[in-house]
């Protein structure tokens, strides 16, 4: 299969993409730090795969994303699944601090993500069909004290991704939105984890399941599905009381 | 960052820092502070040199990415945070192996170099440094540098044994072992005394590059140092039976010749001591002719985190060489010693060392002997008094299991320490790079 992913050097991303190189699938990937994806390059091609290769994309800079996906479809002649795992995440008071990182979280999960995936959707689309697996997140399941602000944008994020599924599956674009709890990456460095904090190994098993079976959603790790659906239960009343 | 306490094998000294986990060589630049940092691997040092009381410590194992491999020359380039084990799983189906191992596969490259670890072919292969062909190096400037033999020759060795105070090791070019088959042919023997044992050592070395002894910590007078000597070689295609032809470079071992037995939070005491002692003397003296590596090399890997064993308290593990001339002189007084110490010593392991290779390389010419002790009152006044006889002996104290060797002591084990320091004193005069281990031996402020 041909894969595009932004966002595999680090985290789950680039756990994932060791899974598509592991099986021999031809991958292209896109990111904004050059060296760095250079490196991440070498090492699928080192451990494996069949073709990697790579060209500049900065979520924040949604100029850069045409290029990027025209650059991804002549190297690969079709997409067969584009995967977007990059994105920006700080704690509830870091962002009360910090405005502008604030807008640029917002602008990278919600307004850019969704831009990005409008691209790989018409490209998708008109090429007979594909797979666009993006990376939400718990937090946009409800809304909850510690998430305020990125949660919100995760909202949203889930919401297009939802919409954008009943919408166009029948026409062939299979929409995969992974819902993380707590996985132990860069992002989440700072965190304390908590009991079911997953591995990005692990949790990249799970990913590449759902993609390989269409299915809409999927939490990572899967004891999250239960914790969500408990907590999407709970009455205002309690969430207000609660801190988490 | 997280504020964490962490500790190294031997959950002794636990230390409470800032641990960062970098992912790329331009994070860990990004992450640099001159406030005091230290690189930290797998953890698998016993003691404290990958630990920094309130300092900031960078948990390299998120770098652990290959950055290039040539199959003609058997050279792999891969970023520092990379394990033997990862290296093994992904090389090892395709006939390559690394050139040096220590007894856990558990240990990333950058660890290796810092404690130039030595596998159980010192004799033959020397230290992880021979497996080595250059590095880059983050510097307490923020610069990035290469080292090799070549290029910066001076810090490329002082990196070896350094204990990661020069600077980040960000990646490195190692050369590999090109193998037949994941499998070795070995050979058990049992031995009575310590005579015998170093003699037995003297007569297998031709024969087999691999060797190693477990011998009983508890046996006195005649018996002492009884136990079993485990030498080997790595098999070729011929050597292996029928049976295992199919899949000579496997590398989970098969469960057949999974350990035969297993240590589940068992409490210490003289007792069960004395009875796992005998267990392993019974697998150790009846092992299979063909050994999977997973036997071969890392046995103690396939029991897990076996070192929570010894309880909330921790344990250390004293490791140290004497010259060879003489052995059986200079080392006989130390085991009698331990023995009528009164410590539970725990998982004796005796090995033959060969040339001696770099600055603050830990080994020499002879023989090195490794006791675990858990930790308890009056052990540190009995490592004390070890560090003197050894040093009596010409010999000196590992520093990548040790949690106890004082800054006066140093010194006098490790003859080229000056030339080292001039090099800390040229590349970190700030000392941006120290541990605790740093500080208590006194090769960084
Ligand atoms: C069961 C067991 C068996 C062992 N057997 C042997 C043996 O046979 N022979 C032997 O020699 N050793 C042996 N060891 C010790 C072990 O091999 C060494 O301590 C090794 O250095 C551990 O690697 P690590 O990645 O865990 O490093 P850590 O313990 O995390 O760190 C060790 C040192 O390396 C430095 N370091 C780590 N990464 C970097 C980097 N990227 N740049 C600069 N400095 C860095 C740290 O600062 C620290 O000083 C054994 C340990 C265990 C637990
Ligand atoms: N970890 C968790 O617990 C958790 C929980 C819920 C949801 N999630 C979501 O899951 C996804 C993956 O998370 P992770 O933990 O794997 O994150 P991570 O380790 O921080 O990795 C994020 C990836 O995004 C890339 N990226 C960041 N900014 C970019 C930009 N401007 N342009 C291009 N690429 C950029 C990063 O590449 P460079 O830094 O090299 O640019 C990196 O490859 C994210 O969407 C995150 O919000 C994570």
């Amino acid at each position: 299969m041909n894969i595009v992913m932004l966002g595999a050097t680090r985290g789950m991303g680039r756990a994932l993409s060791r899974l598509f190189a592991a099986r021999g699938d031809r991958l292209f990937l896109l990111g904004n730090i050059a060296e760095d994806l250079q490196q991440s390059v070498v090492d699928l091609q080192t451990r494996g795969s069949t073709e990697v290769a790579s060209a500049p994309c900065d979520l924040l800079d949604a100029d850069t994303f045409r290029p990027a996906l025209e650059a991804a479809e002549r190297a690969l002649g079709r997409m067969d699944v584009v995967v977007v795992s990059a994105g920006l995440f700080a704690p509830q008071e870091q962002l009360e601090e910090d405005y502008a990182f604030t807008a640029r979280m917002l602008q990278a999960n919600f307004t850019n993500t969704v831009l990005f995936c409008e691209q790989a959707r018409e490209r998708i689309l008109a090429a007979g069909g594909g797979t666009l697996c993006v990376f939400s997140s718990v937090a946009g399941d409800r809304g909850r004290k510690p998430v305020v602000l990125y949660g919100a944008s995760k909202a949203g994020l889930s919401h297009y991704l939802e919409s954008l599924d009943h919408r166009y599956r029948q026409e062939g674009l299979v929409t995969v939105c992974v819902k993380p709890g707590f996985v132990k990456t860069t992002m989440t460095a700072g965190l304390k984890p908590p009991p079911f904090a997953g591995e990005p190994e692990a949790v990249a098993e799970d990913v590449l399941r759902a993609i390989d079976r269409g299915s809409p959603v999927v939490y990572v790790p899967p004891v999250w599905s239960q914790i969500m659906r408990v907590i999407r239960a709970l009455p205002r009343a309690v969430m207000r009381k609660v801190n988490f | 960052m997280t504020q964490q306490i962490i500790a190294g094998w031997g959950n002794y000294p636990r230390v409470e820092c800032h641990v960062h986990t970098p992912c790329s060589a331009s994070e860990v630049q990004a992450k640099l502070t001159p406030e005091g940092t230290i690189a930290r691997g797998w953890g698998r040092s016993y003691g404290d040199p990958a630990v920094n009381e309130r300092g900031v410590v960078l948990d390299l194992t998120g770098m652990d990415r290959y950055l290039g491999f040539d199959h003609d020359l058997a050279l792999l380039r891969c970023e520092a945070g990379v394990s033997l084990a990862q290296i093994i799983t992904d090389f090892a189906p395709r006939g390559f192996f690394p050139l040096i191992t220590p007894g856990t596969k558990f240990v990333s490259v950058g660890g290796c170099i810092a404690n130039d670890v030595h596998g159980k072919a010192h004799h033959v292969d020397g230290c992880f440094s021979s497996s080595v062909l250059s590095m880059r190096v983050l510097l307490a400037d923020g610069q990035i540098v290469t080292a090799s033999r070549e290029e910066n020759s001076e810090l490329f060795w002082a990196c070896f044994g350094g204990m990661g105070l020069l600077g980040i090791i960000l990646d490195a070019t190692l050369r590999l072992r090109r193998i037949e088959t994941t499998y070795f042919r070995q050979k058990a023997v049992v031995v009575r005394n310590l005579q015998e044992l170093l003699a037995a050592f003297d007569e297998y070395d031709a024969q087999f590059p691999y060797s190693v002894a477990w011998i009983d910590p508890l046996a006195r007078g005649e018996k002492q140092g009884q136990g079993v000597l485990t030498v080997g070689d790595h098999a070729s295609l011929d050597d292996l039976p029928r049976a295992k032809r199919a899949d000579p470079l496997g590398v989970s071992a098969p469960s057949s010749l999974a350990l035969p037995f297993d240590m589940p939070n068992f409490s210490l005491n003289p007792f069960t001591l004395r009875v796992l002692n005998l267990v392993i003397h019974q697998v150790q003296a009846h092992g299979a002719a063909i050994a999977h590596y997973e036997k071969f090399f890392y046995p103690l890997d396939a029991i897990g985190e076996w070192n929570r064993g010894y309880g909330a308290r921790g344990f250390t593990q004293y490791q140290f060489v004497v010259p060879l001339e003489d052995g059986y002189r200079r080392i006989q007084p130390i085991i009698q010693r331990i023995a009528e110490s009164g410590q539970l010593p725990f998982l004796n392991v005796l090995k033959k060392l060969g040339k001696e290779q770099g600055l603050l390389s830990f080994p020499r010419e002879g023989y090195t002997f490794a006791i675990d002790f858990p930790i308890a009152t009056g052990l540190a006044e009995l490592l004390a008094e070890l560090d003197e006889m050894v040093i009596d002996v010409e010999g000196r104290v590992y520093l990548g299991k040790d949690a106890y060797l004082s800054a006066e002591s140093l010194p006098r084990m490790y003859p080229r320490l000056e030339e080292w320091r001039a090099i800390k004193a040229k590349v970190d005069p700030e000392n941006v790079f120290t541990s605790n281990l740093a500080r208590r031996v006194g090769l960084a402020q």
